[in-house]
């Protein structure tokens, strides 16, 4: 031990406590990083899981086509709603302007990805995307 | 502690005027010249306790110098008390010819030469007086006998001394206590290098836990672009939400002026207007959107709008 000076460990000790601050601003930085990503990573699941409940929903999309016949329950109307797998498809028959314009206004207020619409005096015609 | 093994070195004795020629390892006993020694008696049980009061005992003695302390018991609270001055010695290995790399331990003549009542090594004279070892003019004593300065026919005891090989400005104690400091620094920095290191995997944690929770994929670009995907089919049923309400602003300046259908198919609305000017549904529909056809027939006028 005596053969090596302590200076030649204090300076190995200099470059030893420079390195440790180096590595440390490193891990600071790199866990400020994390941290913005955990925080941007929120949002985007926030927005990834409003987007699939609202518009890539099948069960929800199914449970709105099927609230439409209560919402346009009339004598004078005709509601056919046929579902398949990916698409389903919704008709209303009436020969009443306004229980048209209801069934377009509920029909559009709806989170429904609307493939083909057909809106015509008598009838109504929707094809809406389950996939 | 020595690493190297004095069983190959060759044996010096070495005074202020020694020069060796060796290129091998040396074990070196040093002259009367290179350090001081006195009897003293201490009250103390061993070495290390006596070795504590020697710098004040040796005080009076001592030129104006920093020095190093060596100790052997003689007997019960009596000691042979030696300082010297590590720099001297160093520099008379170096004015020998020797390097330091070749030193393998260092000795007291003192406790090595005590076979020899008196002795003679490059024209100095030593003698014991009272058992310590004293330089004497070569008249004093001339039955000395005449010793080369390779010794290495003596068999040597234990007591080495500790020779620091490196000479500072700056005590080492200075040193170490700031290597201490260093140290303990290097060690708190470690504890919170690990403390991050375990913030981030908690923080990695967390994310796989929302990813989990709300079945999104597991790489980033595949979210971005299920998102993108997901955006561009909102943006397009908004943008027909907002063109089928435009359109349906269409003032109808008669009864007999009507939309008769509209029809959504691939991105385009397709509109059909009855009793309508065609001027009128042009200038209405292009504020907004662009029309991509039009025709009419009688009293229909048939407009491709595209969203």
């Amino acid at each position: 031990m005596n053969r090596i000076n302590p200076l030649y460990i204090l300076l190995l000790c200099l470059t030893i406590v420079v390195i440790s601050f180096s590595l440390l601003k490193d891990i600071k930085k790199e866990l400020h990083n994390s941290t913005q990503e955990l925080a941007n990573f929120k949002k985007t699941a926030l927005r990834f899981s409003s987007l699939e409940k609202d518009w890539n929903n099948r069960k929800e999309a199914q449970k709105q086509i099927n609230n439409l016949s209560n919402e346009i329950k009339s004598n004078k109307a005709k509601l056919f709603i046929n579902i398949e797998k990916k698409i389903a498809t919704i008709k209303l028959e009436t020969r009443e302007k306004r229980i048209i314009n209801r069934f377009v206004n509920k029909l559009l207020n709806k989170k429904l990805k609307i493939n083909k619409l057909d809106i015509k005096d008598i009838y109504v015609f929707v094809e809406v995307s389950l996939k | 502690m020595n690493l190297f093994s004095s069983k190959n070195a060759k044996k010096y004795f070495l005074t202020k005027k020694s020069e060796i020629q060796t290129k091998s390892k040396v074990d070196l006993v040093l002259s009367p010249e290179f350090y001081w020694i006195r009897v003293f008696e201490i009250p103390v049980e061993n070495e290390k306790k006596a070795l504590e009061v020697l710098p004040s005992l040796f005080e009076d003695i001592l030129p104006n110098a920093d020095f190093d302390y060596y100790v052997t018991k003689k007997e019960e609270n009596v000691f042979i008390c030696y300082a010297f001055n590590n720099d001297d010695i160093l520099e008379s290995i170096k004015k020998s010819g020797l390097s330091l790399s070749q030193v393998n331990s260092v000795y007291f003549a003192q406790t090595q030469m005590v076979d020899y009542a008196s002795f003679s090594v490059d024209e100095s004279t030593f003698t014991y007086d009272k058992d310590i070892l004293i330089k004497v003019p070569s008249t004093l004593c001339k039955d000395a006998v005449v010793l080369r300065a390779d010794v290495s026919e003596i068999e040597f005891n234990d007591h080495k001394i500790n020779i620091k090989f490196y000479s500072n400005t700056v005590g080492s104690k200075y040193i170490y206590t700031l290597i201490i400091l260093l140290c303990s620094i290097v060690l708190i920095n470690m504890i919170r290098y690990i403390g991050h290191m375990n913030d981030i995997e908690a923080v990695n944690t967390k994310i796989e836990k929302i990813r989990q929770a709300n079945n999104m994929p597991k790489s980033f670009i595949q979210t971005k672009s299920i998102l993108h995907n997901m955006d561009k089919k909102v943006d397009k049923q908004m943008a027909l939400r907002k063109a089928l309400s435009y359109i349906l602003e269409f003032k109808k300046s008669s009864n007999y002026e009507k939309i008769e259908k509209i029809s959504f198919k691939d991105n385009k609305i397709k509109i059909v207007f009855s009793n309508s000017s065609w001027f009128k549904i042009k200038k209405h529909i292009e504020k907004r959107y662009k029309i991509l056809n039009n025709s009419t027939k009688g009293s229909f006028v048939n407009v491709e709008v595209a969203i």
